[in-house]
């Protein structure tokens, strides 16, 4: 197996609450509470659920657009040297902890300082959903697909144009859109924009934050195919977050389903499709409108709406809405467990269902 | 099979300071009595525009330039159907939310914050119901008085009795009024004559003083905390409102009612949006986008919901989206729309198994499916401006079919095989 990329160990993210006359702390959003995920070198992980599950909240924690509350992310960290610190943070003793500690500064992304961050930035890099968004009205397409580099210092003036024309050329627009504004272009020429930009710093790691919700579906199928050559071409590693699950099958390896907070099941993709353990994902698949007339399938219709991450249901948070719920599933929260070939459920009854 | 509605060549042009935007490029529509049927095409396609349209809600800079929009539920003669674009809109308004009634995108927008839900969903319910709604209460009134009871109590009984009755009385007389006109607009239309809108207009405007017109009423209005009868008919409307709401599935309708919008998460706000629409069991429900911004398992709900309504209350309904997922697992019939036209017409399993237009073809290929193997197809190149859409078939400079024909002249829509409608030049004098 090869080594990951990016290694999350109980990654945290609540947001305060702030109430009464002196906007004292009275609750958190629990967004992403407690996360264990690996990234593999070279792949492209589908990270699905539902609206306000949490997972742009993880996405742009990876990228440290948000401050984790607790947890680590180690980017590119040799495999023995991360089990050894997290060894130690387990450990009983003062000083092994402190030792961790103060090696985590330079290996984790929550931790890291203001230059190291500076330049792991380079590496990783992010497209977000909207693109009339996420481009400045403003400024010139030179200029946009040109900010990172001169930004980070790494491009002289005279070739700005160059690099800008040969990252065009990769996401398949030409030197006829370079003086021109975002507002010129339609939906799918500016993601294609955005995905240069991304590009820009040769990174090794993209998070795609939904980049084809807001598409029509024949520009969608237009990007998608963009986005997985470019995936081979430059071996980047994607982290591809959706709640589109036609679109994760298309394009991921791997796929990850999460639920109020928590990774509920983690597989390959034709593991999930073909051999669903946890009931959540039972439902979303079940859920998802096939373009077949004849498909018969059969339907679990989820009661009720996604509860508040304010206050998430105790044990099993899917437990108010599961069919299948147990006393158990009341009682005592469930853990991600092995169910054999790298297929991970949180789910206590998986086994029998 | 019975058509319930129809739209002839329906032209609507928006004006803008960049040009006139053509909309809709002559869109010919049937939705039959009993169908689901389902309208699709990429965003900016004209799906909205076609229906808003065809309820005549467009809005301004948006006028519908040419073409008909024939109901046939409604008729004197059913056989001909009944063109309400030339129809006054007190007509249009009887029909809106009574016969017709329509769910947007967005449940949060189509909601008004400050109305609780009670008096949204009971809107409908005042407006189009009004005289059940008085019997109703009248008949309970009667039950009561029949009961005895204290004489002060009896005596305002009796009086808000009187009231009421008063009030359906000049209902009925107003409907029955209107009934009249309807008849005899519908035998002048024939001769061409405009006359009889002013009329109507008239009546329209008497409707809102209904129930004000006898002393008693006078006295009502101008006696302060006299207008407190009133809330006996908000009881009535009330109870309908939260028996309307349990039957699609809110729970704690009581609560609900005396709640605001915002309380509520998408989902539910949506089910309220369905419950207003659904209040006078219209025969054609049009739903816009209705799940479009709602998670998958609550739009599975919503899409059971649609369902189930479809096979107990409405007859018919016309499903506008984007999502040809949902199309497959509701629809009976479906149209493809690109760029203000219809491209194609046909049931939905030959639509899916034997699409005809290339761009049907397109957007079929171009959707990642659950057996997908191996790269997606695309269509190449982007919706067109419709300011200055391309000439002849809109489609042309997209279709890797394009042959000379197309850019000169619209192609005609043709019955490829029974039932399948298509505009396309590859299909016309009978090839393939």
């Amino acid at each position: 197996m090869s080594e990951p990329l990016i290694d999350i160990r109980r990654l945290v993210k609540y947001y305060p609450v702030r109430g009464g006359v002196f906007r004292r702390h009275v609750a958190d959003v629990k967004a992403v509470d407690g996360v264990d995920l690996a990234i593999q070198r070279g792949e492209c992980l589908g990270l699905v659920g539902e609206s306000g599950c949490g997972k742009t909240t993880l996405g742009k924690t990876l990228l440290r657009l948000h401050e984790a509350t607790s947890g680590r992310i180690y980017y590119n960290q040799p495999a023995p040297q991360v089990e050894e610190v997290e060894r130690l943070l387990a450990s009983e003793r003062d000083g092994d902890r402190a030792a961790a500690w103060a090696r985590l500064k330079d290996m984790d992304i929550t931790r890291l300082g203001r230059s190291n961050l500076r330049k792991l930035r380079q590496r990783m890099n992010i497209v977000f959903q909207d693109p009339s968004n996420s481009l400045n009205p403003r400024m010139l397409i030179r200029d946009i697909v040109a900010e990172p580099l001169v930004a980070q210092h790494l491009i002289k003036a005279r070739d700005v144009e160059k690099k800008v024309l040969d990252l065009l050329h990769v996401v398949g627009m030409g030197a006829g859109h370079l003086k021109r504004y975002p507002h010129e272009f339609s939906g799918g020429q500016r993601q294609r924009i955005a995905i240069a930009r991304a590009l820009a710093t040769s990174p090794e790691f993209i998070l795609m934050d939904e980049p084809t919700s807001a598409l029509d579906v024949s520009v969608q199928a237009q990007i998608l195919n963009l986005l997985k050559n470019l995936q081979r071409d430059f071996h980047l590693t994607y982290l591809f977050v959706t709640h589109h699950l036609l679109v994760v099958k298309y394009t991921s390896d791997r796929i990850a389903v999460m639920y109020l907070g928590k990774i509920v099941e983690l597989a390959r993709t034709a593991e999930i499709f073909q051999r669903s353990l946890h009931p959540y994902t039972k439902a979303l698949l079940s859920a998802i409108p096939i373009p077949d007339p004849d498909s018969k399938r059969e339907r679990i219709i989820l009661s009720g709406d996604v509860p508040n991450p304010v206050n998430p249901p105790k044990a099993c948070r899917f437990h108010p809405r599961c069919p299948f719920v147990q006393e158990r599933c009341r009682e005592m929260e469930p853990l991600l467990e092995d169910a054999g070939s790298g297929h991970a459920v949180a789910c206590h009854r998986w086994r029998e269902l | 099979m019975q058509k319930l509605i129809e739209t002839k060549n329906l032209f609507t042009d928006f004006n803008t300071f960049e040009g006139v935007v053509k909309a809709l490029n002559g869109v010919g529509l049937v939705v039959n009595e009993g169908e689901t049927y389902g309208l699709v095409g990429e965003s900016g396609c004209g799906k909205s525009v076609a229906v808003r349209s065809l309820m005549r809600i467009v809005q301004a800079p948006g006028r519908i330039t040419e073409g008909k929009v024939l109901i046939f539920f409604r008729a004197e003669d059913r056989s001909r159907g009944i063109d309400i674009l030339r129809r006054s809109e007190a007509y249009m308004t009887s029909i809106r939310g009574d016969s017709i009634s329509m769910i947007f995108q967005e449940a949060c927008t189509s909601l008004n914050p400050v109305l609780s839900i009670g008096f949204q969903v009971g809107e409908s319910f005042h407006f189009h119901r009004r005289a059940q709604m008085l019997e109703e209460t009248i008949r309970d009134l009667d039950e009561e008085l029949g009961r005895g009871g204290f004489f002060l109590a009896r005596g305002w009984k009796v009086l808000s009795r009187a009231l009421f009755a008063r009030e359906l009385g000049a209902l009925k007389e107003y409907e029955g009024a209107i009934d009249r006109i309807d008849h005899e607009l519908y035998r002048l239309e024939e001769a061409g004559s405009g006359e009889p809108l002013r009329r109507k207009g008239a009546l329209q405007r008497r409707r809102d003083r209904l129930g004000e017109k006898s002393v008693l009423a006078e006295i009502a209005r101008r006696v302060p905390g006299f207008r407190r009868y009133r809330r006996r008919l908000e009881r009535t409307v009330r109870r309908h409102v939260v028996e309307l709401l349990r039957s699609l599935g809110v729970p704690n309708p009581e609560r609900i009612a005396e709640g605001y919008p915002h309380e509520l998460s998408g989902g539910m706000q949506q089910r309220i949006v369905i419950a207003i629409a659904l209040a006078c069991h219209p025969v054609l429900l049009i739903a816009d986008e209705p799940t479009s911004n709602l998670d998958v398992t609550i739009q599975a709900q919503i899409v059971e919901l649609i369902k189930s309504l479809k096979q107990k209350v409405i007859s018919s309904v016309l499903f506008i989206t984007h999502d040809l997922g949902l199309v497959a697992e509701i629809c009976d019939r479906a149209s493809v729309m690109y760029a203000g036209d219809i491209a194609e017409t046909a049931s939905v399993r030959e639509l899916f198994r034997q699409p005809l237009h290339p761009y049907t073809q397109g957007l079929l290929a171009s959707v990642p499916k659950l057996s997908q193997a191996g790269e997606l197809a695309t269509i190449p190149g982007t919706v067109p401006n419709l300011i200055d859409p391309p000439t002849g078939c809109r489609f042309h400079p997209r279709c890797p079919h394009a042959m000379e024909v197309c850019k000169g002249v619209k192609p005609p829509t043709i019955e490829h095989s029974p039932g399948h409608w298509v505009a396309c030049y590859l299909y016309s004098d009978g090839k393939k």
